[in-house]
């Protein structure tokens, strides 16, 4: 009978904390944990090793934050709200809003949006507040014009509907004019291909199974600590495409990990920085654990078809991309990534001295991620 | 054609009344005054383009959106991801200062 998914064999969670808080806990990153499963197998490295760091810092566009403003005198119940001319959502009471990383600047367009907003928070910069409200007994001010701090927030929390994509596809462009995607820019006639994910290092790839991974993990995010929130949208695990939804106080994370971006004539977005420590509970998590670069595949999807359904140009492996060239119809294209590498081995290896300083505990998830769900589109009918 | 030297048109814009262009001139110096003096013999004002791309390393995320729609490689990334320039390759055709999404790299 297979072994039932989650099940700690090899090492509990409490077990694994003991370990932490002795000083004892042998903690690799990803990178690590995959050349040392290659020289000694996974088995050994499965009993060895009681931590596997992760990390990733790429666009999530599906990220945004939860603000609370405190109550003005008189108060007012927002109806519109705008953080330096962005529109922030109000449908929430009177002084809460969501903050989304791709809503734009009424003033600035693409130059400016949530994303850069969130980073401007986390950085201690000044915001302008504008709202306006239609007023009510209990509300009676219609308009309120202030400058605020993350300082003077009740609370600013981050949650991300959709973070930590498993891997992603790679972009080219077949056409004879040069695209602007969120994929980045793609020359015409495959003159580029750009790729995300972070491939070996890549969190939820790490754990393919979800045996580790579940509500209530605790995180590297943004630069301090969050949580997963559950599985995110999107959430399709059969084909690897694994999403989590992420949460953590925005007043506790910092701008180098959080930044405001704008992809050229697509729209503004969050690089977000993530990471996840995967206790080797089992073999099979170990095993996930293991797998190298050069046995995560993607597919390089044509970005020239406007298509959900986008033709494959080809499949290669994260280590032929990583190599800066790849082989389309015959020819040598430059391939780049558009997530940060640098970035995810630094997060990897800053939780791993967060474990090894014994300041970040695992926790065990109160449920795990699904291993299975459909994936479906949206159908134009009629109503 | 009067010198026989090619050049590369990076950039044009003509209009009825008159026209400009940003090109390439892949000579060395003495060649590159014959060319010079082609134009101007025709009636070409002739501008040299000194401007160069930079890279604020502040702001980069070593994400290396820049790279690959760089037509000519004249920005790579090293073996510990961080993005090198190399201004002698550069056509200075801007496509990475669009390309780069924190806006870390200007052309001046």
């Amino acid at each position: 009978m297979a072994e039932e998914r989650g099940s700690e064999k090899l090492r509990s969670y409490e077990q694994i904390n003991a370990k932490i808080k002795k000083g004892d806990a042998v903690v690799m990153t990803a990178e690590e944990f995959v050349e040392y499963a290659r020289d000694h197998g996974a088995s050994v490295a499965a009993h060895e090793v009681d931590v596997v760091t992760t990390g990733t810092f790429g666009a999530m566009c599906s990220s945004g934050a939860f603000l609370n403003f405190g109550h003005s005198d008189p108060p007012i119940k927002m109806a519109h709200c705008w953080l330096n001319d962005v529109p922030a959502y109000r449908g929430l009471a009177a002084v809460d809003a969501y903050i989304g990383a791709t809503a734009m600047s009424e003033k600035e367009g693409f130059e400016y949006g949530g994303g850069h907003v969130i980073e401007d928070l986390v950085s201690h910069r000044q915001i302008e507040l504008r709202g306006d409200a239609y007023g009510t007994d209990c509300y009676p001010r219609k308009s309120i014009e202030t400058a605020f701090t993350i300082d003077d927030l009740n609370q600013a929390i981050l949650v991300n509907p959709r973070n930590a994509y498993q891997h992603y596809n790679a972009a080219t462009n077949g056409t004879d004019r040069v695209l602007y995607t969120y994929m980045g820019t793609l020359l015409p006639k495959y003159g580029n291909v750009t790729y995300s994910g972070a491939g070996e290092l890549s969190p939820l790839y790490k754990d393919k199974c979800f045996e580790t991974i579940g509500l209530g993990t605790r995180i590297f995010l943004g630069g301090g600590i969050g949580y997963v929130a559950g599985e995110g949208t999107q959430h399709f695990p059969q084909q690897q495409f694994g999403t989590i939804m992420v949460r953590g106080d925005l007043k506790q994370m910092t701008s180098k990990y959080l930044r405001g971006a704008t992809f050229h004539k697509y729209g503004t977005t969050l690089y977000v920085g993530l990471g996840i420590p995967i206790p080797i509970i089992n073999e099979r998590v170990a095993e996930s654990a293991a797998i190298p670069d050069d046995q995560i595949a993607t597919n390089i999807l044509d970005y020239g078809v406007p298509s959900p359904s986008r033709p494959s140009v080809r499949t290669a492996s994260y280590k032929e991309l990583k190599t800066g060239k790849v082989t389309i119809n015959g020819q040598e294209v430059r391939a780049s990534p558009v997530s940060s590498f640098k970035y995810a081995k630094e997060i990897a290896q800053t939780l791993k001295r967060w474990i090894e300083e014994k300041v970040f505990l695992l926790t065990r998830p109160v449920e795990l991620i699904a291993d299975h769900r459909e994936f479906r589109p949206l159908r134009i009918r009629k109503p | 054609m009067k010198t026989g030297v090619p050049i590369n048109i990076l950039e044009a814009q003509m209009t009825p009344e008159s026209g400009q262009m940003i090109v390439d001139v892949p000579v060395d110096n003495r060649r590159l005054k014959e060319v010079v003096s082609a134009f101007e013999t025709e009636g070409v004002r002739v501008q040299e383009i000194v401007s160069t791309i930079t890279i604020d390393f502040d702001k980069c995320m070593s994400c290396g959106a820049c790279v690959s729609p760089c037509p000519v490689s004249a920005i790579t990334q090293k073996t510990d991801w961080d993005i090198e320039y190399d201004e002698k390759k550069c056509i200075r055709c801007k496509v990475c200062v669009d390309a780069c999404p924190v806006g870390a790299i200007a052309f001046l």
